[in-house]
């Protein structure tokens, strides 16, 4: 392969005709030779050497295109693993709010018979509260267990035949509901769904 | 333009081609996946509402109770051939009513199964007379 012996000093840079540039046309030279015996990528040496205006528009080309169905691809891909996480994300969010609904659930069918009378009060009313309540035990709305998992009261407010419940799981998943009672046995008759509350840190559950 | 360039350009695009149909093929696959879980999880919620607001409605009969029970609870064998009669299920939904050890009430199980949706999709709710003012108001002491 001479093609290197043939390549023009123009391409380098220099004027042959110039005296001033005699120093870097030997230098061009002793390059010249040297190149011959590098052990050089003769593709690389190609590019290196050949005129821009035939400089190959091919190759660019191609790792365009497929920079953009690469970066295509992953940007689809990055949208349909977002929606399943999305999903999923929904569905435990499903989950918590029905242990939240259970725990409504359980509250009611606690706070019947001798409990029921302590609904008339504030929960934090209620160890006062219940000498007017015989036989009702406070502890007993105010905690327990369902379906493996422990709740707490943090608030029970009463108004004239309904109240707010706000209820909290051991996890510290909180929610709150809204329960119509019966004006003369306070009995909880009906629940609305649940209002999901942002996560507090978790509350000791004695 | 030489032959070289050419050639490498083409096994360059006919890689990026290849990895690029791949992937587009791997993500229509998940967001068809994803779009039959979502059916499946609002099918689920649909049930849910549906159930509660069958026990909210005044069609609930009293013969839902078990009468033999001092406690106000559900019938089992009743609450469950009610439920399927009444309640909105489709062919991949199941449900499945188990007293609760407690004895607070009755836990209902949905599962929604797919080829698309490994493992199942499940919710589980605790559903009590109690909540909806189904127990004899003349129980009370």
């Amino acid at each position: 392969m001479n093609w290197i012996s043939s390549a023009s000093p123009l391409w380098l840079g220099f004027d042959e005709s110039k005296e001033d540039d005699s120093f870097f046309l030997n230098e061009a030279q002793t390059l010249r030779g040297m190149l011959h015996s590098a052990v050089m990528n003769p593709l690389h040496c190609q590019f290196l050497l050949r005129p821009r205006s035939q400089a190959g528009f091919v190759l660019p080309l191609a790792l365009t295109v497929s920079a953009v169905l690469l970066l295509g691809s992953a940007s689809i891909h990055t949208l349909s693993l977002q929606k399943r996480l999305r999903i999923h994300a929904s569905h435990h969010r499903q989950l918590g709010a029905d242990q939240l609904r259970s725990v409504a659930q359980s509250f009611a069918v606690t706070a019947r018979g001798l409990e029921a009378c302590l609904l008339q009060w504030p929960s934090l009313d209620w160890p006062g509260a219940a000498l007017d309540c015989p036989g009702s035990d406070p502890p007993k709305l105010s905690r327990g267990v369902v379906g493996e998992k422990r709740w707490s009261l943090l608030d029970w407010q009463p108004s004239t035949d309904r109240g707010q419940l706000k209820v909290q799981l051991a996890d510290g998943r909180t929610s709150s509901f809204l329960l119509v009672l019966d004006p003369l046995t306070f009995e909880v008759i009906e629940i609305s769904d649940v209002q999901l509350q942002a996560r507090v840190p978790q509350l000791e559950v004695e | 333009m030489t032959l070289l360039e050419v050639v490498v350009s083409s096994v360059v695009l006919a890689g990026s081609s290849s990895a690029a149909l791949g992937v587009w093929n791997q993500s229509a696959t998940e967001l068809q996946r994803a779009t039959k879980l979502d059916a499946l999880s609002l099918q689920l919620e649909i049930v849910r509402i549906s159930t509660d607001r069958w026990l909210q409605s005044d069609a609930v009969a009293a013969d839902l109770l078990d009468s033999s029970s001092p406690d106000c609870r559900f019938n089992a064998e009743v609450l469950k051939a009610a439920a399927a009669d009444r309640l909105p299920l489709g062919s991949e939904v199941s449900m499945h009513w188990s007293a609760d050890s407690q004895g607070l009430g009755h836990w209902l199980e949905l599962s929604a199964t797919s080829q698309q949706s490994r493992p199942p999709l499940k919710r589980r709710l605790l559903f009590s007379p109690a909540a909806y003012g189904l127990c004899p108001r003349d129980e009370v002491g």
